[in-house]
């Protein structure tokens, strides 16, 4: 029994942020028709408070793992069953305003969740738990995902905090679709902290499925929008079409293999080609199976030939939902990604999907730079400057191996395993989900004022928004990469990486499309600052919690652009752990 | 006891380099803090936040140590050293030798001179002080920076409120202006910061641990065997060295600027308002010479006994001479006029240092620094009169000579500096350049470089004489010109420094001569083991 | 010829029809035929490879529910939309033509042989689905993953039921 509340522990966010799930669903139901001002009040404290309670319990679990009986967590499932039958008699008293309600719940609870999340990887990265491994091997909990975890908890933090303050959101039909909104995307995020910790095939899939299910969702979910339906519709096609090709690759590996779990792969392959049993028919086979469950992560992350849904697919959705995608949906690809790589990168065909990644990474931030370039709508531009970031990222992943090429046989084998591109592309998504974030919240800022998502309609806004519009320049300059911030550290690690294990040619078109994506970034802080008529500037009022918010963001940037060792240390951790695999 | 508490509060006090960096920092946040109407206060913290490096790099310049040498560690002074990231061992690491401590006293002048300049600025003062102080940080913190990584960071940290100070204060094609200048430079940047990449990673070779201490990395690249010469990461063919080589070369020579980098420059600086483009020309331009220096030619000496190398850089620079002579002598505008005699300018810094002896290279850091002083000082003039005649075309001007017998006075002093008369200023560094020239024994082409600069010499006279025959001789062809005033006070205050410091120099060159040459020196045996 | 060679190739040709009837038949109604034909053919395959519990699913849920559904859908659309467009039907062969070919290179590359690695285990025999339903409820199987995905289907319930709803009243 004990071991059962080791591995619940172990989910614990996850579990806060499906009781979380439920609260809004059933606050939603219960409040449907009824209006009573308290309940508002109770529920978010009841809320706060039960999740508190787990989060306690979770921790004294913590202290005294050694005497754990099967009462352990009693308290918690009382605490749950509370709050709904608080919530429930609570309700009938409501009345009022509700615009917060649904989505302080869910900042609460991914607070909380991120409370968790800290205790556990106080454990990890103290080196505390050495054996991660939970549920049976299905998911793994070292460094690397309790990282991303928290990345995707900060995410969902912010996208919640957007939607509060979306516009289409508070007024006309879509107001009515906040519940279910919210309800994908916490979805959409307990897809991807699954994603992220699974080691199983079988279990990446369906946790990869949660999170594209839920954001084909969210994507469509404006009503009254046709952009938002194409959106959806196309995400769904495309998605399904790159779903197929991934299970056609794992079912590949599977048959070649028989197993299921990471390490138990990498055993079989490395176990076959040191017998020499793979030979070029074999070893054409794999190549086949790992480009096909590559061909998944690629289109998740958007990475050319995969990107065609990017642009439709941003530009649609609600702007929350976009910078979800941006943001959270891509560190969790990433983060299966550096798993997968960096178990089956050099195994039999390895050397050459690294080297094909490599021309796909320079691809893909070509195309998307360029693209970026001739975009007039702010999404979109936004959406090709993530495909640009894709690019960057896989840099990272590529770097993952030291590739060496046989003078003679021209044969091209992986050599060691080089951490430092999983640093590098780690670090790289803590800056991406935050100037992202910020970025996208700063378009929910504008658009809320201006109505529209064109560059020429956010003329001289910097000027009547001086804060908000000066934390945009923190965010462009640094998904440009200028110092000090943290999107110029992630651009550094990545070209650390890639110099060490011998790609100078890609550094140097990295190097060159950073200065190409200059200038639609500062595109963006020109319609700001340089544009409009001086007369009309008169300050905006309003907005002060959503404009510290993004003020918060910025800060954040600047201090990751000039105290980036904590955070280096941290993923040293990690990098230290992927290197056991 | 008493001197136990002291030290100990010593201890925790920034040093004076740190002061000197960030004192404009602290200015810019009380700015940001200060409500944007207030301009008069926000104006007066800027002013006060110029004024601290200012003080401390007279303080500086006056206590520094003739006698060191600088380049090695012992004897930079006044070193500040904490470990910055330690994962990549990153340092804060800053300090001040021969060739910076000079440069310094002319940027924290130019910038405190800057803040006078702009107290007509009306638009936007709040955020144009809070960027003037932003810039100030990045220019001061790269000339005091002794880490590579750090340098960078401060170099980069000058494009932004560069952009901001030309795109939104600028004139009429503001916005191109800006964001070519935030192109090429970035572009350069990029090219450094790939270099710079390589070159931290090649320094950690073997048992040695990586590092971007420019010192320790000057000392290595002396070594012969040294994997910052034969090792790391070759690069579409290029041998290690010559792609990092270059690839510092043109991220710094973009700033000089050289031919055919040039061409942001007389956009750049024709758009930006007065004050801009006085510290565009003055100081700005020269963190690419000072770049070169500090940097690209210490890391890769041994490029630089090449023959080939100096044959390019030194033809460069030529070039550079001539075609921005020949140019200034077809503008039209005066701004642009003194745009491109800045380009002519620079050149020489190239020539100079390509020579690779003594008198090239004291001759190239003096030219940046007188350079420094009558290009803002001409940039100042052109002010002046655009203020009151809203445009720059010098055919439409005239007769200013005695319409404004005070403001000719202070303008012939810029005009003959930049002219290279003899007792002013531009004479020594140039024929110091000339004389290092005509010597070099690095190259044969050197002495054909010498005669052709010495005709760049000749053109420069030529277009700064027609210039001052068609603005200030003559006779008054526009009636309007007849009621401007002549030069206010605060213009007046903000020029004098200049001249004053023009004729100084050109009469004691010795004042400046002295503090450069021991480290010009020694950064010569670093490149050049043989001399 | 032996029996089981004679079953796979009446199984395939039926399914590789389905699939065809599917792609290029002109109404709408005949393609979901083709479907099911296509499901019913891969359901043979399970239970020729000896795994009756997913031919059972297989016919259970494709069959017995997608189709049906999808049945449903183009019975409740107007007739002259059930038409398909013969562009479209070209365009859809696409990927299919180029599916078939990537299916016939993998199997040229495999030239015969059968795939190295682990011996698959043998088919469990008659207590699959016990098997099935403990794997399900084990911790140190799938029981993870059975809940998540009955997290997921809440979740996309909920919001597929938004999503399908018509425009919300405006005045609610």
């Amino acid at each position: 029994m004990a071991d059962y509340f080791r591995d619940l522990i172990a989910i614990g966010p996850e579990l806060i942020l499906c009781g979380t799930l439920l609260v809004v669903l059933l606050v939603d139901l219960w409040r449907a028709g009824r209006d009573r001002a308290s309940v508002w009040w109770i529920a978010l404290i009841v809320t706060f408070v039960s999740c508190l309670a787990m989060v306690q319990i979770g921790s004294l679990y913590h202290q005294a793992e050694a005497k754990v009986d099967g009462m352990a967590l009693l308290p918690e499932f009382l605490a749950l069953a509370s709050v709904y039958t608080l919530v429930t008699v609570c309700e009938s008293y409501y009345r009022g305003r509700d615009d917060w309600l649904l989505g302080t719940i869910v900042l609460i609870g991914t607070a909380l969740a991120g409370y968790r999340l800290w205790d556990l990887g106080v454990d990890v990265f103290s080196g505390l738990d050495q054996e991660t491994a939970y549920w049976g091997a299905l998911i793994e909990g070292d460094g690397l995902a309790i990282f991303l975890r928290a990345l995707g908890l900060f995410t969902l933090f912010f996208c919640a905090l957007f939607a509060i303050f979306y516009k289409p959101f508070l007024k006309g039909i879509n107001r009515n679709g906040v519940m279910e909104w919210l309800l994908c995307l916490i979805g959409a995020t307990l897809g991807g902290m699954f994603l992220v910790q699974t080691t199983n095939l079988l279990f990446l899939f369906l946790a990869l499925e949660m999170m594209s299910l839920c954001s084909y969702l969210q994507a469509g979910m404006l009503k009254g929008d046709r952009r938002s339906a194409e959106a959806g519709l196309k995400y769904v096609l495309y998605g399904s079409m790159a779903s197929a090709f991934m299970l056609f690759g794992f079912s590949l590996l599977y048959a070649f293999t028989g197993e299921l779990n990471f390490p138990a792969i990498r055993e079989i392959l490395i176990g076959l080609s040191a017998d020499g049993a793979i030979g070029d028919a074999e070893g054409l086979l794999l190549w086949v199976a790992i480009l096909g469950s590559l061909t998944g992560f690629a289109y998740k992350i958007s990475a050319v030939p995969f990107h065609f849904w990017t642009p439709d697919v941003y530009e649609g959705s609600p702007t929350p939902t976009t910078a979800f995608l941006a943001a959270g949906s891509k560190a969790f690809s990433f983060g299966i990604l550096i798993r997968f790589v960096v178990l089956l990168g050099d195994v039999g065909y390895g050397a050459r999907i690294l080297e094909l990644l490599a021309w796909v990474a320079a691809l893909t931030m070509t195309y998307g730079n360029l693209a970026a370039l001739r975009q007039s709508n702010l999404k979109r531009l936004f959406a090709y400057s993530s495909i640009a970031h894709a690019g960057y990222m896989l840099m990272g992943i590529v770097a993952l191996f030291v590739i060496t090429k046989d003078t003679t046989s021209g044969q091209l084998t992986a050599g060691s395993l080089n951490v430092d591109g999983a640093k590098a592309v780690l670090f790289y998504l803590l800056a991406y989900a935050i100037m992202n974030l910020g970025a996208f919240g700063v378009l929910i800022f504008l658009a809320n004022r201006t109505g529209s998502e064109e560059i020429a309609d956010i003329h001289g806004m910097g000027w009547k928004a001086p804060m908000v519009g000066g934390t945009m320049i923190v965010f462009l300059l640094s998904l440009t990469g200028v110092p000090p911030t943290a999107g110029f550290f992630g651009k550094y690690y990545l070209f650390v990486a890639a110099i060490q294990s011998g790609y100078g040619w890609l550094v140097v078109v990295a190097g060159l499309n950073t200065v190409i994506s200059l200038v639609y970034y500062f595109r963006i802080a020109k319609a700001l600052f340089l544009r409009g008529e001086e007369e009309a500037f008169v300050e905006i009022q309003g907005g002060k919690v959503f404009s510290l918010a993004l003020l918060f963001l910025a800060l954040l940037t600047i201090y990751f652009g000039i105290f980036a060792g904590g955070a280096t240390e941290l993923l040293q951790e990690v990098g230290t752990s992927l290197q056991s695999r | 006891m008493l001197a136990n508490i002291l030290q100990a509060v010593q201890g925790s006090l920034p040093g004076p380099l740190s002061l000197l960096t960030f004192a404009p920092l602290l200015g810019m946040l009380v700015i940001l803090f200060l409500p944007k109407a207030k301009t008069e206060a926000i104006k007066t913290v800027a002013a006060c936040a110029t004024f601290i490096p200012l003080a401390i790099s007279i303080y500086l310049y006056w206590a520094y140590d003739r006698g060191s040498i600088g380049m090695t560690a012992g004897n930079m002074m006044w070193t500040e050293q904490v470990s910055w990231i330690k994962a990549f061992n990153v340092e804060y690491f800053v300090g001040v030798d021969g060739l910076s401590v000079p440069i310094l006293l002319l940027s924290t002048l130019l910038f405190f001179i800057a803040v006078f300049s702009s107290w007509n600025i009306n638009k936007g003062v709040k955020g144009y002080f809070a960027l003037l102080m932003l810039l100030e940080v990045g220019t001061n913190g790269c000339f005091v920076a002794l880490d590579f990584f750090l340098f960078y960071v401060f170099w980069e940290v000058m494009l932004l409120p560069m952009y901001f100070l030309i795109g939104i204060w600028g004139g009429a094609r503001r916005e191109y202006a800006a964001i070519k200048f935030f192109l090429y430079t970035f572009f350069g940047g990029v090219l450094m910061l790939i270099a710079l990449v390589a070159i931290y990673m090649a320094s950690g070779s073997g048992d040695a641990e990586p590092t971007f201490n420019l010192l320790k990395l000057a000392e290595m690249a002396k070594d012969p065997n040294s994997p910052l010469l034969l090792g790391g990461l070759d690069l579409f063919g290029w041998k290690f060295l010559s792609w990092t080589f270059w690839f510092l070369f043109i991220g710094f020579a973009v700033k000089v600027p050289i031919v055919p980098l040039h061409t942001w420059l007389p956009d750049a600086h024709v758009e930006a308002p007065t004050p801009i483009s006085v510290i565009l020309a003055g100081i700005l331009l020269k963190l690419g010479g000072y770049g070169m220096l500090r940097v690209n030619f210490q890391l890769g000496g041994s490029m630089m006994q090449e023959e080939t190398t100096i044959i390019i850089i030194g033809g460069i620079g030529v070039v550079s001479i001539l075609y921005g002579a020949f140019v200034a002598m077809a503008q039209t505008d005066f701004k642009k006029l003194v745009a491109y005699s800045s380009v002519s300018h620079m050149g020489f810094v190239l020539l100079g240092v390509a020579a690779l002896n003594k008198e090239g290279m004291n001759g190239a850091a003096v030219q940046m620094f007188t350079h420094g002083l009558s290009s803002a000082l001409m940039f100042l003039v052109v002010g002046v009169i655009y203020d009151r005649a809203h445009h720059r075309d010098m055919n439409r001007m005239g007769g200013i000579g005695l319409l404004m017998p005070r403001y000719t006075g202070w303008a012939m002093i810029g005009v003959f500096a930049s002219l290279g008369l003899p007792g002013l200023a531009g004479f020594i560094g140039e024929i110091l350049v000339l004389i290092g020239a005509f010597n070099s024994t690095a190259s044969t082409s050197m002495q054909i470089y010498a005669v052709l600069a010495a005709c760049g010499l000749v053109i420069t006279a030529g277009y700064l004489l027609w210039t001052v025959q068609r603005v200030f001789m003559g006779p008054v062809t526009d009636e309007s010109f007849k009621e401007f005033p002549d030069l206010t006070p605060r213009e007046t205050f903000t020029q004098v420094p200049f001249a004053i410091l023009c004729i100084i120099i050109g009469v004691l060159p010795f004042l400046l001569l002295n503090v450069f040459d021991g480290s010009l020196a020694h950064l010569l045996t670093l490149i050049n083991p043989a001399n | 010829m032996d029996t089981l060679t004679l079953m796979f190739l009446l199984i395939a040709t039926i399914t590789i029809a389905g699939s065809l009837i599917t792609l290029w038949s002109k109404y709408v109604v005949h393609s979901v035929f083709g479907l099911m034909l296509a499901l019913l053919g891969v359901a043979g395959f399970y239970v020729l490879l000896g795994a009756d519990f997913l031919a059972v699913t297989q016919i259970v849920v494709y069959v017995g529910g997608v189709l049906v559904l999808y049945l449903f859908g183009i019975m409740l659309t107007p007739p002259d939309r059930a038409e398909r467009n013969v562009k479209l039907i070209v365009f859809c062969s696409l990927p299919a033509v180029a599916g078939a070919m990537y299916l016939i290179g993998s199997a040229r590359a495999m030239e015969g042989k059968w795939l190295p690695g682990k011996e698959l285990p043998p088919p469990p025999g008659k207590h699959l689905i016990h098997q099935v339903g403990h794997s399900f409820l084990d911790k140190d199987q799938y029981l993870l993953a059975f809940e998540l995905a009955s997290v997921l289907l809440l979740v996309v319930l909920v919001g597929a039921v938004y999503i399908a709803r018509r425009r919300w009243e405006a005045s609610e």
